[in-house]
């Protein structure tokens, strides 16, 4: 239906004055939604009709009817966006006469305003003209009388930021732009420039449609004799991401589309070089997110092109003034620099509101520093691994140029064969390729990988427990947070026991909470997938080297849901964070296939939490809650960390209670498990310690944002008397709980040892004449170097090849047969079953019998664990072993009645392979001819071979083969599980193992599946979106029904 | 703050208060004591369990004198055949090793020197599984005498007694199986007082030999009191020790296998008081620390069993000798004594062997027996190499429980294990001992001793060469102590 303007009020005086259409977006607005009607009731201009389009959800047009009763009022499906709303007024509104006022729903005009804004429009003949808009509740400060804008799109607004009124902004006068909660402008004018621009929703379109009226040779005025309210509400009002973000992609579309051809080269320049400094500027004084939305969005022009010229060429046909005179228009210099100056000089004077901002700008400047003091803290405490590196300690193994180059890495996954232990057939894990990623991340400069990320561990979990609350949490309050977070010695004793499962937890948990809590808003479409690929590549990531994250995170869930029970959170945001851990987790297990198949056993809860350190010994309340387990001398001063959170809960209102709820029992319920557990009460497998104890730290750290919130800005809630005096004491005593951490920086290692246990085993011959071999390390299982596998609850034990442990060796191998005889060997030991357990491992090339007691982690010289009751004895009384290295820190027993890992086995020798038992081996001395070289992952160097049998020390399989001048030898089981080759010709052989062709399906459908999470979580196709979002489609009115009417 | 509120913090603060109490009463034992309950036995024993291998450590034979016979006896009392390997270990020779195959229900003797010419060859019989008994047995022109074989090696030995005088010979012989060099440190006590030889410091063994030392060449000679220990600083080994008496009251030969350890209990089944025997309690107590013990007489009749308990002091790094005949009030005959430490403070014990001087006429017998240590006692005893048939004195059993027992003596042979006739469901009273008589004529087979309470069982054995007195040595206890009905 076609409104048109001459019909609205048949008094003579609408006969002489232009017809005047107040059309206004309506949207969820409140209860100050009354005055805004009431004032466009109330204007005294004779022609005045209003139109009201209202997004749906928005059940407003009864009440328009009251106090507009012939109001027109057109309800969209969602929300199009202001400018493109107010388009349609061109649409729907008849002849080329008249005029439109165009406003905001929270603007309540003064009675004469409009007709005061007609006059002047006539006066002046302008072609838009604008109120003085004053403060909502404050009249008497001016919130805008216009702005100027720079070159690059800068605004600077007239009036200061809590101006006086004082008459002093009273006179009529041409500015660059108005803002767009009110703004009268001509209709033709309007509908020959295209109204506002199509692409711009929200935030900015006031700029581009002053712009584009200047570039019209229409004035723009402001008339300050006009007067309207202004409530500004409408961010509370938005699901928009960021207004900054916006603001700043509509600033920099705006001059790259209105800018004169020939300046728009150096404009562009202006602009990259203005955001190159404000974000220098801002590293030192703070802003530095909004430098980088504004670099962001300068870099994004290249995007934008096709639209801009696209744009360009719609507003070629009434770009009637030169360049030139606009710049004339615009402020001279940077908008941004004379704002800043101008705000510096208002620091001066004595108005008081300015004061209080200025206070403001101070806990601000404060929060800087407090997180660059954090960031400096860690980083000096760090010191020492930057210099030097990470000391091979725990599972801190080095990265290897021969082992874990990028090639070598990949070149391992893409083989088929897992080397670890004694190497089996099947897939690497998926942790051996993003480590390759990494590799070439760095260019190959893997002690620089390993070192930056064990310190950007601890950064990337400050910095997300930073990011959690936010929108919820002040600035302070989240620095606070972020600095409790900080404070827990947790990832500094990990650095200290070289646990970096426990630093990958404690970096990555913070940013799957800030999933929950983006979760708990219920975001749809690509917003969802986004969050939902964050969940599966953090979870993803994490698990290839830590799998009982997966337990951890899922824990972490159910606690989650139930303090939002408690707290009677929406039951939607319960079944969402669900949801995420559900994607997660599962998401996480198909990105591992095929390496996650391993993990279709029996045992599968012991393989995905692994090595369990400190399983069999009581660490104790006490050690528990200090978070360093007992290791740091004042560590009981941690406690104080947990005073917030208690606190929390009692101070706390409204929203605070459900962030109160999460932290209190995130730290109790995960508390209460874990105790119980050491203590015996119950028996779970839980995930190592150290892992759940990182859901501990960010409870407290959320605790202690919760209680800064409420204390120190959340005005309307803050307690008063004995709550704030208990609040007070409470983050003092956090504060007091900082100081161990604190004192870990003088370390400069954080505790590491100069000395470890991988040091001490370099003297194991690596690639010997007589023979590649294998180690066993037995022991307990804090103490091994790798993850080991259980004879009973106080010995485990590991295996590996000859040659330094590398990173490589971090992931514990599938079990095999192998594995399985040397457990039945060293239960022979342990049970004194049999003195010759060195024939028994013989086949299995185990040379060395390690013995770790002190490994500079867990066990360290000051405070040593012993080796377990009679392990030593029993192993000394083995005949075959002898012993090479006898420390308090470390034994070393020689097997020497060993065969090399690959080589020619004498004929008695080839004949006892082909049985298999105890009972052969036992009886048996094994005999190697002459050793082979082993080459890469499980091959061998080509060597000249009589006619005899190669026994190789792998576990057996189809795709071994030796080939022979050309004839490949199949394997055969040896000794019930090893490989034995029988040649039956003279010639130069090689070891080499097929790879089945399904290997490499498998891994290109990994690496698919790898892309599209990556492609869902950056969202690649918002480019599209982007360019797309600028045509936009029809927007759909729905007519009043006469029943409405 | 709200009720929800309210009810939370006391929740929370109720379960921290809960976990306090709880962590208080941790039921969680920590790494080590877990193994605890398995105490090893400090004397040789026939496995219960089902073993992958089972290892015989054989203390030595003399292997340079033509006139000593010495063999090794495996005894395979199963239904099924067994193999073993022997390997013999000996002074600066290569190990040498055979293989050897024991039929069901047999018993095989191999040469204990295998050729080898060396002071002493010791032997390391390996056999599969749990199944197979060995001893060694010498045949000395003074005596013949069976010597137990060690399970597995140690770090440590301790012999109580030991004698030069009259220029009597005792060699200590040291035993290193590994293929490492083992390092002791050997120490002695005589009457007078406790010496560390410097050359006995660091003293090394090479791997795989045999090394034997002569006592009196150490500066021990003619001391009526020697006791000796060796403690390796490196490795492990097996120790002997080899003792020809030649006068001053003691004659005849004997080869003991040493105690691998110290114990707070030592049990001898046969205490005699026999008119022209004279018997000693030798103990010695290695440790830094005076030990108060008790000696308990048991024989089954209030006679004995009302004496008041001896108690002597062993003071620390000293030898003890008590002469039962000096104990007033103690009856004539055999009974069983045990010896016990009465302080329990650090767990520490001592070493207690037992020296019978058997006189006829003119002629004397010495027998030397180190005691069942504390957890020796077994309900099933074998006696690999068997008895010394047609003495009435060939086993005495020592039951130390206050339950009176019954016991069955068998013989292993082709039907398999047989109790002899008359020798089935003997009374063996509470605290006290029987001595059984095998009779004469039966093969020499093994013999395994069952009993329904656990007892210590002793064999002495025929001498030889028409010699006086008796051998001693004690049966092989089965461990864990298997439950055999009534």
């Amino acid at each position: 239906m076609a409104i048109n303007p001459t019909d609205s009020r048949g008094s003579a005086a609408t006969q002489v004055a232009p017809p005047v259409v107040a059309a206004v977006v309506v949207h969820e607005p409140g209860a100050w939604f009354a005055e805004t009607l009431q004032a466009l009731a109330q204007q005294d201009y004779p022609n005045l009709q209003t139109l009201f389009f209202v997004t749906s959800g928005s059940e407003v047009t009864a009440e328009i009817r009251q106090h507009l009763p012939d109001a027109i009022v057109r309800t969209v499906d969602g929300n199009p966006g202001y400018g493109p709303l107010m388009n349609e007024i061109g649409r729907l509104v008849e002849g080329d006469g008249g005029f439109f006022c165009l406003l905001h729903d929270d603007v309540a005009l003064e009675p004469d305003a409009v007709s005061r804004l007609m006059e002047e429009m006539f006066r002046s003949n302008a072609g838009i003209v604008g109120p003085k808009l004053v403060m909502w509740d404050d009249p008497t400060i001016v919130q805008s009388v216009g702005f100027g804008v720079d070159r690059i799109g800068e605004v600077s607004s007239i009036a200061d930021v809590g101006e006086k009124d004082q008459e002093q902004h009273d006179a009529v006068r041409d500015v660059f732009a108005l803002h767009s909660a009110c703004l009268l402008v001509r209709a033709d004018l309007f509908r020959e420039i295209g109204g506002f621009a199509p692409d711009i929703r929200f935030f900015g379109e006031d700029i581009d449609l002053c712009w584009r009226v200047h570039l019209s040779g229409a004035r723009v005025v402001i008339v300050p004799a006009a007067k309207a309210r202004h409530l500004n509400s409408f961010d509370s009002r938005t699901n928009e991401p960021s207004r900054a973000a916006l603001e700043a992609r509509h600033r920099v579309r705006t001059i790259a589309t209105l800018s004169g051809r020939f300046q728009l080269p150096f404009v562009l320049v202006q602009l990259l070089l203005a955001t190159l400094i404000q974000t220098v500027v801002s590293i030192f004084g703070g802003g530095l997110r909004n430098a980088l939305i504004s670099m962001r969005a300068a870099l994004a022009v290249v995007v934008d092109v096709p639209y801009i010229i696209r744009r360009r060429a719609q507003v070629r046909p009434y770009r009637r003034i030169a360049p030139r005179e606009i710049h004339e228009l615009q402020i001279r210099g940077s908008a941004r620099l004379a704002s800043f100056i101008r705000k510096r000089r208002m620091r001066f004077t004595q108005n008081p509101l300015a004061l209080e901002r200025d206070g403001e700008t101070s806990n601000t400047k404060g929060v800087v520093v407090g997180i660059l003091a954090t960031v400096a803290l860690i980083i000096l405490g760090s010191r020492g691994l930057i210099a030097s590196g990470v000391a091979p300690v725990g599972e801190f193994l080095p990265l290897r140029g021969a082992t874990e180059s990028p090639s070598a890495l990949l070149s391992s996954y893409l083989s088929g064969w897992w080397q670890a232990g004694f190497g089996h057939a099947g897939a690497n894990p998926t942790g051996v390729a993003l480590l390759a990623l990494a590799g070439i991340g760095f260019l190959g400069r893997l002690g620089a990988l390993q070192t930056y990320s064990v310190i950007g561990a601890l950064l990337m979990g400050c910095w997300g427990m930073w990011s959690i609350a936010k929108g919820f949490f002040t600035v302070r309050a989240r620095a606070i947070g972020m600095a409790t977070y900080a404070a827990a010695p947790l990832p500094y004793v990990s650095i200290e026991g070289g646990r970096w499962g426990v630093l990958l937890c404690y970096a990555a948990l913070p940013w799957m909470i800030r999933m929950f809590v983006k979760v708990g808003a219920r975001p749809s479409g690509a917003a969802l997938t986004k969050l939902l690929a964050g969940a599966v590549l953090l979870t993803a990531v994490v698990t290839s080297f830590t799998p009982a994250f997966a337990l951890v995170i899922i824990w972490l869930g159910v606690v989650w849901v139930i303090s939002d029970a408690i707290s009677r959170v929406a039951a939607s945001s319960a079944i969402g964070v669900l949801r995420l851990v559900l994607v997660g987790v599962i998401g996480a297990f198909v990105l591992h296939s095929p390496w996650s198949g391993e993990f279709f056993v029996a045992d599968w809860l012991n393989k995905v939490i692994g090595r369990h350190p400190g399983a069999a010994e009581q660490v104790g309340m006490l050690n528990l809650s200090r978070l360093d387990g007992g290791l740091w001398a004042i560590g009981t001063l941690a406690l104080g960390l947990y005073a917030p959170t208690f606190i929390s809960i009692v101070v706390a209102r409204a929203q605070m209670v459900v962030w109160s709820t999460r932290a209190l029992l995130m730290v109790v319920l995960t508390g209460a498990v874990l105790i119980l557990d050491d203590s015996g009460t119950i028996n779970l497998s839980l995930p190592e310690t150290g892992l759940m104890l990182s859901i501990v730290a960010c409870g407290l750290a959320l605790g202690a944002a919760t209680l800064a919130n409420i204390m120190f800005d959340e005005t309307t809630i803050r307690p008063n008397g004995l709550w704030k005096s208990l609040g007070a004491l409470s983050l003092v005593a956090a504060s007091v709980g900082m100081v161990p951490a604190i004192t870990g920086v003088v370390d400069g290692r954080w505790g590491q040892p100069e000395t470890t246990l991988a040091q001490l085993l370099t003297q194991l011959p690596t690639n010997p004449a007589s023979g590649d071999y294998n180690v066993v390390f037995v022991g307990r299982s804090e103490v091994l170097p790798m993850a080991g596998k259980t004879i009973n609850d106080a010995i485990a034990f590991a295996v590996s090849d000859d040659g330094e442990l590398t990173l490589r060796d971090h992931w514990m191998p599938i079990s095999s047969s192998l594995d399985d005889s040397v457990g039945s060997a060293f239960n022979a030991v342990i049970s004194d079953q049999t003195v010759r357990a060195g024939r028994l491992l013989a086949p299995l090339a185990i040379r060395y019998i390690v013995v770790p007691i002190v490994d500079g982690g867990a066990s360290t010289v000051e405070r040593p664990l012993p080796a377990p009751d009679g392990l030593l004895a029993s192993l000394s009384a083995q005949l075959d072993f002898r012993r090479v290295y006898t420390a308090n820190d470390l034994v070393i027993f020689e097997n020497v009645a060993y065969i090399p890992s690959l080589a020619v086995v004498d004929e008695n020798t080839s004949l006892v392979s082909q049985q298999a038992g105890s009972e052969v081996l036992l009886s048996s001395q094994l005999t190697s001819v002459s050793p082979l070289a082993r080459s890469g992952d499980v091959e061998s160097v080509p060597s000249l071979i009589g006619v005899g049998t190669v026994h190789a020390a792998v576990p057996f399989d189809d795709g071994l083969a030796l080939d022979i001048q050309g004839v490949k030898v199949k394997a055969r089981v040896a000794f019930g599980g090893t490989s034995a080759f029988d040649l039956p010709i003279e010639g130069v052989a090689r070891l080499t193992f097929d790879t089945p062709f399904l290997h490499f399906v498998l891994v290109a459908f990994q690496a698919l599946l790898w892309a599209v999470v990556v492609i869902a979580l950056f969202d690649l196709g918002r480019f599209k979106r982007r360019i797309a979002s600028t045509r936009l489609g029809e927007i759909v009115f729905h007519e009043e029904t006469e029943e409405q009417k | 703050m709200t009720l929800r509120q309210l009810i939370l913090l006391a929740a929370s603060v109720s379960a921290v208060l809960a976990l306090i109490f709880v962590d208080g009463r941790s039921t969680v034992e920590p790494i080590g004591e877990v193994e605890e309950t398995t105490q090893e036995v400090a004397m040789p024993s026939v496995s219960s369990a089902d073993m992958l291998a089972t290892s015989w450590f054989c203390p030595g034979v003399p292997g340079n004198d033509d006139g000593i016979n010495s063999a090794i006896a495996i005894a395979n009392p199963s239904d099924a055949e067994i193999s073993a390997t022997v390997t013999l270990l000996s002074s600066g020779q290569a190990p040498v090793s055979s293989s050897v195959s024991v039929p069901a229900r047999s018993k095989t003797f191999v040469d204990a020197r295998g050729g080898i010419s060396s002071t002493f060859v010791s032997a390391l019989v390996e056999i599969l599984g749990s199944v197979g008994t060995v001893e060694q047995l010498i045949g000395h022109p003074a005596g013949s005498v069976v010597t137990l074989c060690a399970n597995r090696p140690s770090a440590e030995w301790y012999f109580a007694d030991g004698f030069t005088g009259a220029d009597s010979i005792e060699q200590i012989v040291l035993t290193n199986p590994f293929s490492d060099a083992t390092v002791v440190d050997i120490s002695f006590v005589t009457s007078e007082t406790e010496r560390t030889p410097a050359n006995l410091q660091g003293f090394v063994i090479p791997p795989q030999s045999v090394i034997t030392l002569s006592m009196d060449e150490q500066g021990a000679r003619n001391e009526p009191v020697l006791a000796v220990s060796v403690r390796a600083s490196s490795g492990m080994l097996i120790a002997g020790r080899s003792q020809h008496y030649l006068g001053q009251g003691r004659l005849g030969y004997s080869m003991s296998l040493g105690a691998s350890a110290l114990s707070t209990q030592w049990s001898f089944p046969d205490g005699e008081k026999i008119e022209g025997n004279s018997e000693q309690l030798v103990i010695y107590n290695p440790t830094k620390i005076d030990r108060s013990l008790s000696v308990v007489f048991v024989n089954g009749s209030d006679s004995a069993n009302s004496l008041e308990p001896a108690v002597v002091t062993a003071p620390a790094g000293r030898v003890t000798v008590l002469n039962t005949a000096n104990i007033p009030g103690l009856p004539s005959g055999y009974y069983g004594i045990v010896i016990s430490t009465n302080d329990l403070v650090d767990g520490g014990g001592v070493v207690v062997e037992q020296v019978v001087n058997r006189r006829v006429g003119n002629s004397v017998g010495t027998s030397v027996l180190l005691g069942a240590p504390t957890g020796a006692a077994s309900t099933v005893w074998s006696a690999p190499s068997g008895v010394s048939a047609g003495l009435v004195d060939s086993l005495i059993v020592l039951n130390a429980t206050p339950v009176e027992g019954f016991v069955t003596v068998s013989q292993v042979g082709p039907a398999g294990t047989v109790a002899l006739s008359g020798l089935e469901s003997i009374p063996v009273p509470a605290s006290g001992v029987v001595v059984v008589a095998v009779p004469a004529g039966l093969p020499q087979s093994e013999i395994v001793i069952q009993s329904t309470v656990q007892v210590v069982v002793q064999r002495l054995l025929s001498r030889g060469n028409d010699l006086v007195g008796r051998a001693a040595v004690l049966a092989l206890p089965h461990l864990p102590s298997p439950d055999v009905g009534k």
